[in-house]
């Protein structure tokens, strides 16, 4: 019994820190509608940011959290209010991921210019040394601190949404923004100080964390997942509920580790949170299909005819062998690499692109093809890809599964969790990779021909790009592209339609997942082998990031997003000051986002519709295609894009 | 199709409040009332987007009041949006067709299997948007589009229609058009419901029309008895909302 209340002290205590670090996220969830990818890289920096003044600067503490807590973080809220998020109301769903979770991985290579990674660093608890004793455990000052401190946070929260002004107002802006301006609130003012709140209270949870796990960028970034978990309880909404989830969680941890054997928590227990996550999500409500809520999208690129792609799919593979002589053994597995991503990325093209979804769980997807072929065939088998396909496409459809009643913020949530759960449960357990956590995967025999040159294996990717470009884009133009697209633009007309909303989402999902399984057997042999390290799901959004700001709804972007992120290394080697371009470049791009949703390559959409307007010319083709001012006659399409 | 008793609250607001109405077969039905009175709100409990607090929906005397929004269309019932949600990355042909495609999946008669392209291009023609049939919707008008949303709940072929301001961006030639094919529409043995601010169109096409305010039924008939009701004239008068006022001397220009 004694033992049982210390552990529920120290779990409260925990339990605590979630709370912090959810309430948070729910407050400018509330009042801004977005959900905050960069909420935990934002206590990253805060935490470092308070390492630098009172460790490496010598302040004092209290200084240090008054001015980090009360100056630094609520600027740092401000801004990406002010610059980024503003323009972000009434964007898509999926946009708005990507651009929070572009500036979770912007900070994160930002952090990592400033603090070199491998150097260690310690922040010290809060009254180092002081502790009471409870029974059979140690419970520390610091903890106290955490339970006091949430316990103030609540206090606050509650006075500040019922007694204070711009407390009121910030719930009436989540209800009506348009009403709440008319009784006087300002909803820009008033989401601009919920994000600046929201900045603090990540910050505030981020300093406290830091000293209980090590000040590590990545860890303390994705450490706010576990926050997300105790969010959901609250359902993004009530504080009250967020908090009870915080502590719920707290507690399921702490008697995880006091009941269950050692030997088995080692396995689970990072993955507790996550576990948590997933349930909660089961347990969530249908999500009710609301009309009148039309998205603001810039036009989809126009789709390429099956001439059009096939032309474009022969003249890839025919660039790619002329140039393959010319290039050393290094640059052929860069190459090689770059269209491996270009391949997942399609993936994502016509799961994100074409039906709205978003998944943070691509990479988990690759490694269970790669893992397919390699553990069962080697690699030389067809057989294997076609596991491989399977196998990822069988997952997918359960990594969706608890989300599919859900919305595309919930279904990006499940993924995330789903992608860290596979992490830790399967790929990082011995038995899946072996004792030395690295996988051979072969590359294959084809039609009697070898594939083992880097050459021809090369040749051999792009031809299997090619090949599922011109089959992605057969099925956009196809009856099951028609219904994705509905989908993405009126969830609720394609209801009163009779279509079957969550039959048509996992069916897509479970496509997509095969296709990045398919690309799992290619990114083993281009390398030879594949590790836990290399599906994670950092990994997976950075991916994300780059084919979107190439352009997420058309194969060329897919392309042009894979060959950068091959490229990245080489960029990294010429500008070796700069550590973590990988990071630093894709965050800073999604940025960008915000302005062009259909990425950089639509830019170039004009310039293909003139192309295609001079050849009909000259050719005399019958299929004239131009720039079509509104209300058109027929056979002329519009003027934005070109997809193939 | 009818409605009993349903009522709908948002927090301690009644957008419903005992609402009973009903929508035979073969004939338009107007449904009126000032702005907010929960026309919109109505649509959305028969269709199933929303769930009613109190009340029940049925349709041929089939209690549908928790059957889901894809199988109440499977029921055969289609409906259009006031806040326009069509397809807008695709082309008008496309918004059409995804629609004939999902009917011919679901019906499980074969002999009413038809030909999603034929089906296509017959409502192309019967809605007017052939010149248009290629173009993305989102670069159309809002009156052509509020017509692709019109041509779309056509293909699936429903036995109920119902219709959220369909005439609104119309200019007088297309409203003209817009009333021979709700008329055509109910001759073929439709039930169609129709939320209309343009009283004129209203009385011209419906046999009966249900007037709504705040929430309540305040009056039901044909179009000549909603005319002389006074209560009808009261709630267009009691406010100074532009749309009352049009709303107002449309009826009276109407009744002239």
């Amino acid at each position: 019994m004694t033992t049982f209340l210390a552990y529920t002290i120290v779990g409260i205590a925990t339990g605590c820190i979630y709370a912090l670090t959810a309430s948070g996220l729910v407050v400018t969830y509330t009042t801004s509608g977005i959900f905050n990818f960069a909420h935990g890289a934002i206590g990253m920096l805060c935490a470092f940011g308070f390492w630098e003044l009172t460790v490496k600067d010598g302040w004092p503490q209290w200084l240090a959290l008054i001015f980090i807590l009360g100056v630094a973080a609520p600027l740092l809220g401000f801004a990406i209010d002010r610059v980024l998020m503003r323009h972000l109301h009434g964007a898509a769903v999926s946009t708005q991921i990507v651009v929070t979770l572009g500036l979770m991985v912007a900070f994160i290579g930002l952090a990592s210019i400033r603090w070199n990674p491998a150097e260690a660093r310690v922040v010290p608890e809060f009254f180092l040394g002081h502790h009471v004793r409870l029974f059979t455990i140690n419970i520390t000052y610091h903890q106290l601190t955490m339970i006091a401190v949430a316990a103030l946070v609540a206090g606050f929260l509650r006075l500040l949404f019922t007694r204070t002004q711009i407390g009121i107002a910030m719930r009436a802006v989540v209800d009506d923004p348009e009403l709440a301006a008319l009784t006087g609130a300002d909803p820009d003012r008033v989401r601009a100080v919920s994000w600046a709140l929201g900045a603090s209270l990540a910050g505030l949870a981020g300093i406290l964390l830091a000293p209980l796990i090590s000040l590590d960028i990545v860890l303390l970034t994705l450490l706010v997942i576990n926050g997300y978990a105790a969010a959901m309880v609250g359902r993004l909404r009530s504080l009250p509920m967020t908090f009870a989830g915080g502590l719920m969680l707290g507690l399921a941890e702490t008697y995880a580790i006091w009941k269950l054997p050692s030997g088995v928590l080692t396995k689970i227990r990072p993955s507790i949170p996550i576990i948590f996550l997933f349930v909660v999500l089961l347990v969530l409500p249908q999500a009710k299909l609301r009309a009148g809520r039309m998205v603001s999208a810039r036009r989809a690129p126009r789709v390429a005819t099956l001439g059009e792609s096939i032309a474009g799919g022969v003249a890839l593979i025919a660039l790619a062998a002329v140039i393959a002589p010319h290039l050393s053994q290094g640059d052929l597995t860069l190459a090689g690499q770059g269209m491996v991503y270009a391949l997942i990325m399609l993936s994502l093209v016509l799961l994100t692109g074409y039906a709205g979804q978003t998944s943070l769980a691509q990479m988990t997807f690759v490694g269970i093809g790669a893992f397919a072929m390699g553990k069962y065939f080697g690699g030389g088998s067809v057989w294997g890809i076609v596991l491989a396909a399977v196998l990822a496409g069988a997952v997918g459809a359960v990594a969706a599964l608890p989300a599919l009643r859900l919305q595309g913020l919930y279904l990006a949530l499940s993924t995330l969790a789903f992608a860290e759960a596979m992490s830790t449960l399967f790929f990082k357990n011995t038995s899946v990779f072996g004792y030395g956590g690295r996988l051979a995967v072969g590359r294959p025999h084809l039609l009697g021909v070898s594939f083992e040159g880097d050459r021809a294996y090369f040749i051999l990717i792009t031809a299997v790009f090619s090949l599922a470009g011109v089959g992605v884009l057969a099925l956009r133009r196809g009856k099951f592209g028609r219904k994705l697209v509905a989908m993405k633009d009126s969830p609720a007309a394609c209801a009163t339609l009779g279509i079957d909303l969550t039959f048509t989402k996992l069916t897509v999902f479970a496509l997509s997942a095969a296709l990045a399984g398919v690309a799992g057997v290619f990114f083993g042999g281009v390398r030879g082998q594949v590790g836990p390290g290399d599906f994670e799901m950092l990994q997976s959004a950075v991916l994300l990031l780059l084919v979107t700001i190439s352009g997420i709804n058309s194969v060329t972007g897919a392309l042009a997003g894979g060959l950068t992120f091959g490229l990245l290394p080489k960029v990294q080697q010429a500008f070796k000051s700069i550590r973590s371009v990988v990071y630093v470049l894709p965050g800073l791009g999604a940025l960008g986002v915000v302005r062009n949703p259909n990425g950089w390559t639509s830019e170039f959409a004009p310039l293909g519709a003139r192309i295609r307007r001079r050849s009909s010319r000259d050719g005399g083709g019958d299929d004239v295609v131009g720039p079509a001012p509104r209300r058109e006659p027929e056979e002329v399409s519009d003027p934005v894009a070109v997809a193939g | 199709m009818r409605v009993e008793t349903v009522e709908v609250r948002f927090g301690g607001v009644a957008a419903l409040a005992g609402v009973d109405l009903e929508a035979a077969a073969r004939r338009v039905t107007g449904l009126i009332g000032p702005n907010g009175a929960g026309k919109t709100t109505l649509f959305n409990v028969i269709t199933g987007l929303q769930a009613p607090t109190a009340g029940r929906v049925y349709l041929d005397d089939r209690d549908i009041t928790d059957v889901k929004p894809h199988q109440r269309a499977r029921l055969r019932m289609a409906r259009t949006f006031q806040r326009l949600e069509v397809f807008g990355s695709l082309t008008t042909r496309e918004n059409i067709m995804v629609a004939a495609e999902a009917r011919r999946d679901w019906t499980r008669d074969k002999q009413e299997k038809e030909d999603p392209t034929r089906v296509t291009e017959e409502i192309l023609d019967r809605v007017g948007l052939r010149s248009v049939a290629a173009s993305p919707v989102d670069s159309l008008p809002t009156g052509l589009a509020r017509l692709v949303e019109l041509g779309r709940a056509m293909a699936t072929r429903p036995r109920l229609l119902l219709l959220d301001e369909p005439g609104s961006g119309l200019d007088e030639h297309e409203t003209e058009e817009l009333a021979g094919i709700l008329l055509e529409l109910a001759r073929e043995g439709m039930a169609v419901l129709l939320v209309e601010h343009d009283v004129e169109l209203v009385m011209r096409v419906c046999t009966e029309i249900f007037v709504l305010d705040f929430g309540r039924l305040i009056a039901q008939g044909t179009p000549a008895e909603i005319q002389g009701n006074e209560l009808v004239h009261a709630a267009y008068l009691g406010t100074e909302d532009d749309a009352r006022d049009t709303g107002l001397e449309a009826m009276e220009d109407a009744a002239r």
